[in-house]
């Protein structure tokens, strides 16, 4: 049974790559849950291209921003800006880092792998550029690495609550390419 | 009764909710971050709730400010959304309203931005609201601050005072579940109480209105103390520590005093009224405190207010930093920090060195960059390629991101390009020419507040030009409507507002409006034009609106525009390292033969005579012309130009009137230079004809120093320039001011010297050489019956009379048969002469062979043309003299049955009496030469005949009437072929025979660097005036029109005329100004390109590879994020991010960006 009760999340991107589609499918999840949210999102000049984070925390919390060493999980769509966010990452053991990485663009950079495992946190990577055109969406790699995480003990969502986020969530029109991406996620 | 209901809410619709169920009527606001989502989460709930509330986005905040007032004058509650910023420009209604106040409440909710994220300034509005004397709440949350906006309204009635909400971005931008519950009921019917004592209060009565305000604070700050938001949390009888936290401070606070262990040692402050402060809790907080430590954002307005009631430390004191956003770690480490010092041990915090490692990976920082496909990197592209060296004052919007593509310099406040573009104008002009200044502003930052910048400018006589960026909305801010569209703030139709007609009613004449920035070239054109407009001396401040939709609005490229996908070429390249290419790759500036030097048959270099002329240098002008030969002045008027026929600038708007310049400098030729000795000359030439080819040959073979001897069988000297061609055509004045030029180089002519009559052929054996340039005088007939009648005169035998001065007198009615210039010069002298005149010719008016200036002109002076008809004969007439009988062969199809015998022809024969026919069918040489080739003619393109001695020229050798410039040529050709063969040299090359190879042609031409300008008008005489005398009808230009025709409207092509645009335009400032020319430094040229595909004509070479050669130039000056370099610098496309809008193909000067033979998903 995942527990998403306290649980404080961090989803790295840029703009353009889906970080707040993906924070509210989180956020419908724990709605579902009847959990209190509060979170944080980027807007304005920071969306044109540059870095986007935003936080997530469910349960009884005052501040929208997830701490440095709080997080239980980071979602990175960029493997860069995964890179970015590891201070994020809560070092006392049971957090979970999902990244979007290939060969090409590898996650974690060597010189912290030893750290994350002194720290207890979990690293799973998937290739979703490559599995979303595959898919024909190139910009559904969001989507993709939301799938994968749900197929890791640490997610504090099953995947069944998360595809039923996506439905309530998803316009008709994407609704069908939205569900693809999450199953190609979850068997990659 | 509504239940209330948990929904994950914006902070913004949070407010927006807030404000709706305390029963808000009327909201308006102007869109900035962090404020733009109060607005519509307004608009959200009325329609989801079905609220009587008005809604309206304004133009600006001032405006909404004091719209807004006037709402609440008249007992509405009443909000009013704007960022920080936003306050300053309501500043001046926001103080008034503080004194006079409101009847219904009016809550100004301020977003401040600590970071600053998204502003100009990290400006409090707490401070703020203490300077206009006006109470403002600081919410902790958006749930809080939801909660706040009842309270608000109910405080701003009750004091009848405006009061301000303050959320900061974190509050702004938050997501919490908060509470939703009924509307408020009760809704309030406009009523405005009269009372100009309040409402239009004087000086005097605002002192008492200030006196009030004062009173009201002080028993708002008591209130302030009993509210429940307001929270004092006292652990202990005695606190080493106190800590007062504001805002989302506290929320940090609230997380990290329990980590800290903290939570049972130091007193706590929850403030959520920074002003008024509620002076009983402070007192309560610093009578249990040793010392306080205030968090709050972004400035230190408690701070300021407690330093006399307790130690304090904060902002001020040092112990928090003065500037910046505070955040939750630092938040902990501040707390940490201070309750150390105040003798405190706080628990350590678990540390993974997860921070240090991540700071040193060295990540890449990402810079926000205008969207893929964004129309506004293309208005910044163009604007930057056209103007490298220009000053551009730009706005606030997204825009302000051309601040990466090099074409936004300044960036200061709402409006502020159009006032600075006017100021730098005038600070630069004071000292000279200015430099272009363009400026650039969103269409809503227009209507903000570009217009009354714009009046001034124009008023004050500034010369810029602005840039109207149309989008259709407020980008930046989340797609927000402009008055352009008329559509308001709720979806309803307004009343649009017409940019452009804004823009025309500011003053400003110059507006091009619906311009595309997507075509690189043409956009240019546009800059350029208005650039030309604003330095103009009847010019101003020009405007240019450009417009394309959002791409992110309209989530792609919109139906106007067909998806271009590309991709980057990678082929075999050229070393990628500046500084090691090989010399080839490299641009290189050379001189080409222009199209104009290419085609003239005199072998002018008209180029280079254009381009002296342009500079008002007339007799180095004329020195180019007098290189070919000596009738400058006579070819300006009689030549049929082919120069202009090739002219490229036929392409734009018409050739460049080359005949009017070469004329002009003709007529200014310097005088000949004094006669040298005439017996000085080595060898010994005679030339036989004076005319336009024996003429050239004695000026060059004179002036390479041989002794000319010029044999003309007539009169006078000039063969066909002074008898065939008509005065009314080249006065004999020019024409002997043009001979005296090759008389002055010691040539002698003898006149009335036929040789073979006059003079023996055997006189000629004492020369060493022999010109043959007798012309072609034998004049063809028509060989049908009657042609030989006493009436039936030949075309030159008829001008030639006329320039001996004879008495001719063609009588009422002439005929002239023949399409040549011959044929038309008769027909105009006969006209002169008193005639009625028809020409008759047997083909189309398309095929005549005459210069189709001189056609217009005789049609002009009366003259009727019969085309496609056919002499049959002449016979005696009945009414006048001849009867000439001609067929029409216009029904006639070609071949020998066209008309079936015995069948319905058409009657195709019909005559017309006249009283003289002139035959102009053409002439041939005269003159039989010895040796020569075997049609009559000189063996090769030098003039050579079969006799070692004997050389050809002219008519004479052509066989037949040729063109003056083409006499010149053979002239000049054959004194070439004498100098080379008395000086027993070779000849390298010969004539060329069609065109030079690499003559720059049109598409060379880059025509958007060329401003328009029509060809000069040339000065004639009125036809009705000119048919009375023999008076010159063209009259040239005069002196400065002849300058400017040479100098602005010659494209130069393919010769480097030291513009400087290679070296502004060079990205990498790889080009330099040498004495000779540019000098291109291989170190610093990338390779790429963009001089070359700049140079206006064509004259710099580099070939274009086809292939990325990782010159960097797209990536730094058009920078899209679908463009990403690799490891060596080479460029590929992002397919995640392109939206296939295919500009990147216009900006690759390589060539390397095509379009992909990709299918776009």
């Amino acid at each position: 049974m995942n527990r998403p009760e306290n649980t404080q999340i961090v989803i790295a991107g840029i703009g353009g790559q889906g970080v707040l589609f993906t924070s509210r499918l989180l956020t419908e999840a724990a709605r579902s849950r009847g959990l209190p949210v509060i979170g944080c999102e980027t807007h304005g000049m920071s969306q044109r291209g540059g870095s986007v984070a935003a936080h997530l925390k469910f349960g009884a919390f005052w501040s929208p921003l997830v701490a440095d060493g709080d997080a239980d999980l980071l979602l990175g769509l960029d493997p860069v800006e995964a890179n970015r966010a590891l201070p994020c990452l809560r070092v006392t053991g049971g957090a979970l880092c999902v990244v979007n990485a290939s060969n090409q663009r590898p996650f974690p950079d060597p010189s912290v792998t030893h750290l994350l495992e002194k720290a207890g946190v979990g690293v799973a990577t998937v290739d979703a550029d490559t599995l979303a055109a595959g898919l024909d969406s190139p910009l559904l790699a969001n989507l993709i690495v939301l799938g994968h995480a749900c197929t890791r003990d640490a997610f504090p969502f099953g995947f069944g609550e998360i595809r039923d986020a996506a439905e309530a969530m998803s316009s008709p029109q994407h609704r069908e390419a939205n569900l693809a991406a999450l199953e190609a996620g979850r068997t990659a | 009764m509504h239940r209330a209901e948990q929904r994950v809410l914006l902070g913004n619709e949070a407010i927006a909710r807030g404000l709706a169920e305390a029963g808000c009527q009327f909201a308006t606001s102007y869109p900035g971050t962090p404020s733009s989502e109060i607005l519509p989460g307004l608009v959200r709930f009325k329609e989801e709730l079905g609220l009587d509330l008005y809604t309206e986005w304004s133009t600006n905040e001032k405006v909404a400010l004091e719209t807004a007032l006037a709402a609440a004058y008249s007992g509405k509650r009443t909000a009013v959304a704007m960022k920080q910023v936003g306050l300053n420009v309501a500043a001046d209604p926001a103080l008034s309203a503080a004194y006079i106040g409101v009847v219904g409440g009016l809550v100004l909710v301020v977003a401040d931005d600590p970071g600053p994220h998204s502003s100009q300034t990290e400006q409090d509005t707490r401070l703020f609201a203490r300077f206009a004397k006006l109470p403002v709440l600081d919410p902790t949350t958006p749930e809080e601050a939801k909660d706040l906006c009842a309270r608000a309204f109910d405080l701003s009635e009750r004091y009848q005072v405006p009061v301000i909400l303050r959320p900061t971005l974190r509050i702004c931008h938050a997501r919490q579940s908060v509470s939703c519950g009924p509307v408020r009921a009760g809704r309030r019917t406009a009523r405005f109480e009269k009372n100009p004592r309040r409402w239009a209060a004087t000086p005097r009565a605002r002192l008492e209105l200030h006196k009030k305000l004062n009173e009201k604070l002080e028993a708002i700050g008591r209130e302030f103390a009993e509210w429940p938001e307001n929270q004092l949390l006292l652990p202990a009888d005695r606190h080493a520590l106190g800590i007062v936290a504001c805002g989302v401070s506290y929320a940090y606070l609230a997380e990290a005093l329990g980590p800290l262990g903290l939570a049972d040692q130091v007193a706590v402050l929850k403030l959520v009224t920074p002003h008024p402060l509620p002076a009983p809790l402070v007192d309560a907080l610093a009578e249990r405190c040793d010392r306080l430590l205030v968090l709050e954002e972004p400035d230190a307005a408690v701070e300021l207010q407690l330093r006399s009631v307790a130690p304090v430390w904060g902002r001020m004191s040092g112990h928090v930093p003065t500037a910046g956003e505070l955040g939750p770690e630092r938040v902990r480490a501040l707390v940490a920090g201070a309750a150390r010092e105040a003798g405190l041990e706080p628990a350590p915090l678990p540390d993974g060195g997860l921070r240090q490692a991540s700071d040193g990976l060295g990540l890449p920082l990402r810079r926000p960059t205008l969207c893929p496909g964004c129309g506004h990197r293309a208005t910044f592209y163009g604007l930057r390629r056209a103007f490298p060296d220009g000053l551009f004052p730009g706005d606030i919007g997204c825009y302000t991101l051309g601040l990466n593509l090099g074409s936004v310099d300044t960036v200061h406040d709402m409006g502020a390009s159009i006032s600075m573009a006017a100021g730098f104008y005038h600070a630069h002009a004071q000292d000279g020419e200015p430099p272009p200044i363009l400026a650039t502003i969103g269409d809503s930052t227009f209507y903000h507040s570009g217009a009354a910048s714009l009046e001034n400018a124009v008023y004050n006589g500034a010369r810029f030009v602005l840039l109207i960026l149309d989008n259709e909305v407020t980008g930046m801010t989340g797609m927000q409507p402009t008055p352009e569209f008329g559509v308001t703030a709720d979806g309803h139709p307004g009343r649009a507002v017409d940019l452009e007609g804004l823009v025309r009613g500011c003053g400003v004449e110059y507006v091009v409006a619906d311009v595309d920035p997507h075509d690189v070239a043409a956009f240019q054109k546009v800059l350029f034009d208005a650039a030309d407009h604003a330095r103009a001396p009847d010019g101003g401040v020009a405007v240019i609106i450009t417009r394309y939709p959002c791409v992110t609005r309209i989530k792609g490229l919109g139906p106007d525009r067909v998806p271009t996908p590309v991709e980057v070429r990678h082929g075999p390249a050229p070393r990628l390292t500046a500084g090691s290419w090989d010399p080839a790759w490299l641009p290189e500036h050379r001189d080409r033969v222009s199209p104009c030097r290419d085609a003239c048959p005199a072998g002018s270099d008209v180029e280079r005579m254009l381009a002296l002329a342009g500079d008002g240098q007339w007799d180095e002008a004329a020195r180019v012309l007098l290189e070919a030969h000596p009738f400058p002045a006579t070819l300006g008027r009689v030549c049929p130009h082919p120069c202009e026929t090739a002219c490229n600038r036929s392409g734009l708007d018409g050739a460049v009137a080359v005949h009017a310049v070469e004329r002009a400098a003709g007529d200014r030729a310097p005088e000949p230079a004094p006669a040298p000795d005439p017996d000085a000359g080595s060898r010994k030439v005679a030339v036989v004809g004076a005319g336009p080819a024996g003429l050239t040959a004695a000026y060059h073979l004179a002036r390479g120093g041989h002794r000319v001897e010029v044999f003309e069988a007539r009169p006078e000297p000039g063969g066909l320039l002074r008898w065939a061609i008509p005065e009314y055509r080249l006065p004999a004045d020019v024409l002997d001011r043009e001979v005296a030029r090759v008389t002055g180089l010691g040539v002698q002519i003898h006149t009335g010297a036929r040789v073979g009559e006059d003079v023996p052929f055997s006189d000629l054996d004492r020369f060493d050489a022999v010109l043959v340039a007798t012309g072609a005088w034998r004049e063809r007939t028509v060989d049908a019956p009657g042609f030989d009648r006493d009436r039936v005169w030949p075309g030159l035998g008829f001008l030639r009379r006329v320039r001996e001065g004879e008495a001719v007198d063609p009588g009422r009615r002439v005929a002239v048969i023949g399409g040549g210039n011959t044929a038309i010069d008769a027909a105009r002298t006969a006209r002169r002469l008193g005639a009625e005149v028809t020409v008759y010719y047997r083909r189309d008016a398309d095929r005549l062979r005459a210069i189709p200036g001189e056609v217009d002109a005789a049609r002009a002076e009366g003259i009727f043309f019969r085309f496609q008809v056919a002499p049959q004969a002449v016979e005696a007439g009945r009414s006048r003299r001849l009867a000439l009988r001609l067929r029409d062969t216009s029904q006639a199809e070609t071949g020998a049955f066209a008309v079936p015998p015995g069948g319905e022809g058409p009657a195709a024969e019909f005559w017309v009496e006249v009283d003289t026919v002139i035959c102009a069918v053409g002439a041939e040489p005269d003159v039989p030469v010895v040796g020569t080739g075997d049609g009559g003619g000189p063996v090769d393109p030098w003039g050579r005949t079969r006799s070692r001695r004997v050389y050809m020229a002219g008519d004479a050798a052509a066989g037949g009437a040729g063109t003056v410039a083409a006499a010149v040529a053979a002239g000049r050709r054959a004194a070439a072929a004498i100098l080379a063969d008395l000086a027993g040299e070779p000849l390298d090359d010969p004539p060329r025979d069609g065109r030079a190879p690499d003559v720059p042609e049109l598409g060379e031409i880059r025509l958007h660097r060329f401003p328009a300008e029509a060809p000069a008008d040339i000065r004639r005489l009125p036809p009705d005036e000119a048919i009375w005398s023999f008076d010159e009808v063209d009259q040239g230009l005069p002196p400065g029109r002849a300058v400017r025709e040479a100098g602005t409207r010659c494209f130069h092509c393919g010769v480097c005329t030291r513009c400087d645009i290679c070296l502004h335009v060079c990205p990498e400032g790889a080009i330099e100004r040498t004495e000779a020319g540019y000098r291109v430094d291989p170190a610093k040229c990338t390779l790429c390109r963009l001089c070359e595909v700049e140079c206006p004509r064509g004259a710099i070479a580099m070939p274009a590879t086809g292939t990325c050669v990782g010159c960097g130039y797209c990536t730094t000056w058009f920078e899209c994020p679908a463009l990403v370099p690799d490891a060596d610098g080479r460029v590929h496309v992002d397919d995640r991010v392109c939206i296939a809008c295919g500009l990147c193909i216009q900006v690759c000067p390589q060539g390397a960006i095509q379009p992909s033979k990709k299918e776009l998903s």
